[in-house]
């Protein structure tokens, strides 16, 4: 198997100390290949498939330890160095650049040409946009953007045997064919790796203007919220957490930057704390909470309506949880401190899930440690979404290829 | 895959026929408007299929057969789909000429033969007919009831003789207003009113009413002496039938001295507009058929033409009205303003607008006798959005809806009055 | 021909007069808006998940095709059945089961209009984005199965950035819900693509539906161009300025000319073209918009009016809405086309359009849904003439290919159909189309659920 590899790249390691810097919660490959086009991204891909070898991606490493436990793997493939910029067609706002090329560069180079992606996964820019783009990530811009699924024009997929496709396009309209971009993106890498990327740009803001408020209750929180989904303000991203502290942006598009807060208040019918500042330093300034890797961090998935009753609920729990909320995504992330037994851990993550459930809504362990993952199904997923998971898995890498472990059910 | 010479042969029906059924581009954009399919929901039952069907006979892959006769003869010629047709379809020529063929192949029913070419061509006949029901002659009721169903003048209720005994005036509109003065004492000009058959025959009132509202704006009524428009024989496909009453009736309107000639039932005025159709190009008929149609008004119009003349009490109580559109007021003579306005204009109605108000009610002449399943779902629906205005007074301006939805009142329990359009304003008149 | 044990089973399920299967009713099942025609065996109309679930566990036990149909305005062969089995119409389950306001969430069966749902939504003060030219006609559920676009898509996106969950009939014949009140889901993006899928993996039953806040205000203007490279620019020129206006469409001098000839509207004829751009939002945030647009356009020696009030703003529409109606009134068969490209290449493609259709001597005239870069030239023929009905076909061909060259696609809103199975070829290889098949392997393996349709044999 070795030599077989050797003859596709020098990039190639078997070396003890390359390895273990790959290894995922202590499970390490043989051998890791480092590639830097499509070309040695498919010829290894090919070679796994005839080999049988199971394959792990890596792009910045930063969601290794996303999802359900890694099973083991023979060859783990880096992206990083698979980073060219394709094609940047500023006039027609599209984008296509390699999988490994992380987002913090991409935003830089379209921030020159003026224009920027609206895309703000909280788990930081200095990750591959295959990897934030194959995990589903995304951050408070959702809220007017939409996540990687409203982003992506087009895709071009190393198969599992190692062929290279490509669907979708540079255009927003495209319905010729089956949406397989769909279909990869959020797929965790268990169905192909993502090689190449189209991505829709906007012209960039000159300024933002950020307002805040703050509820008394949950009621009145949910009532602020209310105001915000009914309303027909251009908000771009909405941020709330635990403290019932709601945050959110508008851009100024030309309208003089007091008039804008004037309108907006009365609107909301709030007088609202609010700064000025230029996209340039925009921030929604929710990083730290997810850099901490130390805490269990869950993820709710409830109907927009019920974010406060989440708040009310992990308030009134022992401690208070630190949590953050897209609500208008109906996603609350909950940071589960104070607690170190793995039982302990466990066991509030049911009683977590089963609230939930009672809210018509679903809770995934977003990141824990190796303990918990394997005493609980991170992912809650429902049985029909799983039953047609796993049919795709099988059709798409029936020999299982991609290293598996990590998705629903596990994939 | 469509063959062009079959399309050339075809001389059964005429090329206009021919050159409307290929301009449907199957769009369906009909569907949501056709009222039998919006209660069938089947392909048959909207213009788009009933183009294709007439289009898969001509082009030999379907027969002129009873599948065929049903989704013809059920289409209700309300041309609401021509409202929203891309191309512009006349559905109703397409269908009266493909009854016509049907009548050309199949033969004509004794019954509306008799109809046709006996009694609406002879009224006198038609009159002595009807006098002699309501005096109690019961011999030959039961023919007559079933020759006027044919008509649908009085709706449902002559399913049996008393019903008919019931519904038949006890004088004719003619006669009435022949035993009165229509002279106005200011006179500002002269109207030549044209009277349908339904208002003349069941509905004297609201011809009365429309008289008196001319009289009281100034204008001196001559009555015509006209035949029956032709429009009941057009929709039994009785095209020859068509023709002799378009002669006449031209005949009758060459010498007619006014500044307008008015009719109030929808049906006849929109009818009366098509009279181009039926008389050679260039010849002198048509010159004729240009002038009166240039005086030509419904009585909607005319009212709304005429407001400045209108004297309404105030003061007084209000009632909420709502309107019905008559197929042949908005789908083919495209008229929805007139009616409104001269409605909102009365000080004390209070107009509330009805859901699918242009939407047909199913009465359609006679369809509600001859299809009265499908009618009545169509009724049904329209009944149900007239008790959400929760109008006091539903107008309309066409006695064959009149008699419809009088019937749907009955039959729906909906608390509302139908009044034409004249009436209410006469109602309101100074 | 079905047996008639079938029809049996079938009159069964549904009662007797929702099954058709005269030769007549066939006939009349045969078509949709496109020019494709293919004789069903039976029709059946269902008023329910479960008589759908029965009729596909009876259509695969007896191994016969079977495909969904609602208002079939389809403008590609959507709902026509080439390889015949049983029609089921959906156009009965049209009802509207649930608003939910605070989650904005629509819940409704796949029969409904369109337009049916943004008149409930309007009532409400929110609307529905997808707003297809066919709303009033076209079922929100062939909306979804096509991915529908629409001249709102271009600030708001397509049908599946507005689709939450679906409940559908799969072809093993369970029901099955994926997706609903939650914003996404753990798993595969099944909702995804399921999206545009066409009614080739399962029928749908239900679809939960995103609502959206109605936008407060709109300005309309209407720009007009002595040149099409211009107005083509200019839509550009508007985007690159930072403003995303809700619609933005275009026509050319022969829609321009065929509407004023029929339709009381007062554009200039002497144009090349017109753009008609709208922007929306609170009221405040209007004006200045509409300044920056003008100013744009005004550079590109456009000259610019805008609507003062409702009439007027329905006056300026009025031609753009009338003028397919008008263009077909010019000759007996339409084929709209719908191509897309990136938009910068509009002024390219459409002087190429021009020399294509000037080599097979096509009469067309062009709206666009600008913005967003999709062409629909509008192609009038008589289908009586072969020889001309080969022109547009290979016409059609062509510009397709232009699309393709130009890094555009064969369709943005209409769909592959059966029509442009055909032209899949010049968008994908050999593997892609097996990975689209094999994701039709995966739910409908006997492949009887609305075969002959997307992917070539
Ligand atoms: S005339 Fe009326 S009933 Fe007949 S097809 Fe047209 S809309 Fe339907
Ligand atoms: S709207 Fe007109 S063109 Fe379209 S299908 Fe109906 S009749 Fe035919």
């Amino acid at each position: 198997m070795k030599e077989a590899f050797k003859n596709i790249s020098t990039h190639f390691s078997l070396q003890e100390d390359e390895i273990s810097r790959y290894a995922v919660r202590g499970i390490r490959p043989m051998a890791v290949a480092h590639v830097e086009n499509t070309g040695e991204l498919c010829q290894w891909l090919k070679e796994c498939w005839h080999q049988r070898a199971k394959v792990n991606v890596w792009g910045a490493g930063g969601f290794q330890e996303l999802g359900g436990a890694l099973t083991a793997h023979d060859i783990t493939v880096t992206t990083s160095g698979h980073h060219k910029i394709v094609d940047y067609d500023h006039d027609n706002f599209t984008v296509t650049v390699k999988s490994g090329l992380l987002l913090g560069e991409l935003a830089n180079t379209v921030k020159q040409h003026n224009q920027f992606l609206p895309y703000n996964p909280a788990t930081g820019a200095d990750k591959t946009i295959g990897g934030l783009v194959a995990a589903n990530e995304y951050g408070s811009l959702c809220f007017f953007f939409g996540t990687a699924r409203d982003l992506v024009l087009g895709l071009k997929i190393v198969l599992a045997d190692g062929r290279l496709v490509r669907f979708g396009g540079k255009t927003m309209k495209n319905v010729a064919g089956y949406d397989l971009c769909k279909l990869f993106i959020g797929s965790m890498g268990t169905l192909g790796v993502i090689d190449e990327i189209t991505l829709k740009l906007y012209p960039l803001p000159q300024e933002l203007i950020r307002f805040e408020y703050s509820a008394g209750d949950s009621d009145a929180c949910q009532g602020f919220l209310k105001k915000i989904y009914r309303s027909n303000l251009p908000i771009w991203d909405v941020v709330a957490d635990s403290r019932l502290f709601i945050r959110f942006t508008i851009p100024t598009l030309g309208i003089a930057g007091k008039d804008l807060i004037d309108k907006v208040s009365s609107q909301l019918g709030e007088t609202l704390q609010h700064s000025s500042f230029s996209m340039r330093e925009y921030s929604t300034g929710c990083d730290d909470f997810f850099k901490s890797n130390s805490d269990t961090l869950v993820k709710w998935i409830v109907p927009k309506s019920r974010v406060s009753d989440v708040f009310a609920y992990l308030n009134g729990q022992d401690g208070g949880m630190p949590s953050l909320a897209y609500p208008g995504r109906g996603v609350v992330f909950t940071r589960i401190t104070g607690y170190e037994k793995t039982e302990q851990i466990v066991n509030l993550c049911k009683k977590f899930r089963d609230h939930a459930r009672k809210l018509d809504g679903r809770l995934n362990v977003y990141r824990a440690d190796i303990p918990v993952v394997q005493k609980l199904d991170v992912w809650d997923v429902d049985q029909n979404t799983l039953y047609w998971s796993k049919a795709l898995k099988k059709e798409y890498d029936p020999q299982g290829v991609f290293a598996s472990g990590r998705f629903v059910g596990g994939i | 895959m469509p063959q062009a010479g079959l399309w050339e042969e075809y001389k059964v029906l005429s090329d206009q026929t021919l050159e409307a059924v290929v301009q449907c581009s199957k769009c369906g954009f009909c569907q949501p408007t056709c009222p039998t399919y919006a209660v069938s929901g089947l392909e048959h039952e909207v213009a788009r299929g009933r183009h294709q069907l007439v289009r898969g006979l001509v082009e030999g892959r379907l027969e002129l057969d009873k599948n065929l006769k049903t989704a013809l003869f059920q289409c209700l010629m309300c041309n609401a789909c021509y409202t929203n047709c891309f191309p512009k379809i006349k559905t109703d020529e397409i269908i009266a000429e493909v009854r016509n063929l049907w009548i050309r192949e199949k033969g004509q029913p004794a019954l509306q033969r008799y109809i046709f070419h006996t009694l609406l061509r002879h009224p006198e006949l038609l009159g002595r007919l009807l006098k002699m029901a309501s005096f109690g002659k019961r011999s030959g009721i039961s023919g007559l009831a079933q020759v006027l169903r044919c008509l649908g003048w009085y709706g449902k209720n002559i399913a049996n003789a008393e019903g008919l005994l019931e519904s038949i005036p006890k004088s004719f509109l003619r006669e009435r207003l022949a035993a009165q003065s229509l002279i106005p004492e200011k006179r500002r000009g002269k109207v030549a009113y044209f009277v349908g058959c339904g208002i003349n025959y069941a509905q004297p009132d609201v011809g009365y009413a429309t008289a008196q509202v001319m009289n009281k704006r100034g204008f001196e009524v001559e009555v015509i002496d006209n035949y029956c428009c032709g429009l009941p024989a057009y929709a039994y496909g009785d095209l020859d039938s068509v023709r002799w009453f378009v002669e006449k009736n031209i005949r009758i309107f060459s010498n007619l001295q006014a500044d307008y000639i008015v009719t109030d039932c929808a049906s006849c005025t929109s009818f009366l507009k098509e009279y181009k159709r039926f008389v050679p190009e260039d010849s002198e008929q048509q010159k004729i058929v240009k002038d009166f149609t240039g005086r030509l008004r419904d009585m909607t119009t005319w009212l709304y033409e005429t407001e400045d003349l209108a004297e309404y009490k105030t003061g007084g109580n209000t009632q909420t009205v709502t309107l019905h559109d008559p197929c042949h007021l908005s789908h083919y003579l495209q008229e929805k303003v007139a009616p409104r306005e001269v409605l909102k204009n009365i000080p004390a109605v209070v107009y509330k607008e009805l859901a699918e108000s242009d939407f047909c009610c199913g009465g359609a002449g006679s369809y509600n006798i001859a299809h009265y399943d499908v009618s009545m779902k169509i009724l049904k629906r329209k009944m149900a959005h007239v008790k959400n205005t929760g109008a006091q007074v539903l107008a309309t301006a066409c006695p064959a809806c009149i008699i419809q939805i009088s019937y749907g009142v009955r039959k729906f329990n909906a608390p509302v009055r139908i009044k034409h359009v004249s009436e209410l304003v006469l109602e309101n008149s100074e | 021909m079905v047996p008639k044990n079938l029809l049996k089973k079938l009159v069964k399920i549904c009662g007797r007069e929702n099954v058709l299967y005269s030769p007549t009713d066939l006939y009349l099942y045969e078509y949709d808006a496109s020019m494709e025609r293919g004789k069903p065996d039976v029709v059946v109309f269902v008023t329910s998940a479960q008589d759908i679930q029965n009729v596909v566990r009876l259509a695969v036990a007896e191994n016969i095709p079977y495909t969904p149909r609602g208002s079939a305005t389809n403008l590609a062969g959507g709902s026509v059945t080439p390889k015949g089995g049983i029609v089921i119409e959906t156009a009965r389950m049209n009802r509207i089961l649930e608003i939910d306001e605070e989650n904005g969430v629509a819940v409704v069966e796949p029969g409904l209009y369109n337009l049916q749902l943004q008149n409930e939504l309007a009532s409400r003060g929110f609307v529905f984005a997808p707003d297809p030219a066919s709303q009033k006609v076209s079922t929100l559920g062939g909306n979804v199965g096509m991915n529908a676009g629409g001249p709102h898509c271009l600030k708001y996106g397509v049908t599946v950035n507005h689709v939450l969950g679906l409940e559908m009939v799969l072809p093993d014949g369970e029901i099955a819900r994926f997706g609903g009140y939650t914003q996404e889901t753990p798993g595969y993006d099944i909702v995804g693509f399921m999206n545009g899928s066409e009614g080739t993996l399962g029928i749908f039953t239900k679809l939960f539906l995103k609502m959206m806040p109605a936008p407060g205000g709109v300005e309309t203007l209407l720009a007009d161009f002595d040149g099409i490279e211009q107005a083509a620019g200019a839509v550009s020129a508007i985007i690159a300025a930072g403003i995303v206006p809700a619609t933005l469409e275009y026509m050319d001098q022969t829609c321009i000319k065929t509407v004023v000839a029929s339709l009381n509207v007062d554009y200039p004829t002497s144009a090349a073209a017109v753009l008609i751009i709208e922007v929306d939002g609170p009221q405040w945030s209007l004006a200045p918009q509409v300044t920056a647009i003008e100013k744009i356009l005004k550079k590109l020696g456009a000259r610019v009016r805008s609507a003062r009030d409702n009439t007027e703003r329905d006056a300026l529409w009025a031609g753009r809405r009338g003028a397919l109606g008008a263009m077909t009134r010019l000759k007996p068969s339409v084929v709209v086309f719908d191509g897309t490209v990136p938009r910068n290449k509009l002024p390219l493609v459409l002087v190429q359009i021009d020399d294509i259709a000037r080599e097979y001597g096509l009469f067309y005239g062009t709206l666009l849904h600008a913005g967003d870069g999709n062409i629909h030239p509008i192609i009038l023929y008589d289908e009586r003439d072969e020889e001309e009905t080969q022109r547009v076909h290979e016409g059609c061909d062509r510009i397709m290919q232009l699309c393709v060259n130009e890094g555009g696609t064969i369709t943005g809103e209409h769909g592959v159909g059966i029509e442009k199975i055909p032209a899949m070829k010049y968008l994908f290889g050999e593997d892609e189309l097996e990975v689209m098949k094999q994701l039709k392997d995966v739910f409908d393996p006997q492949g009887l659920c609305n075969p002959g349709k997307v992917l070539p044999a």
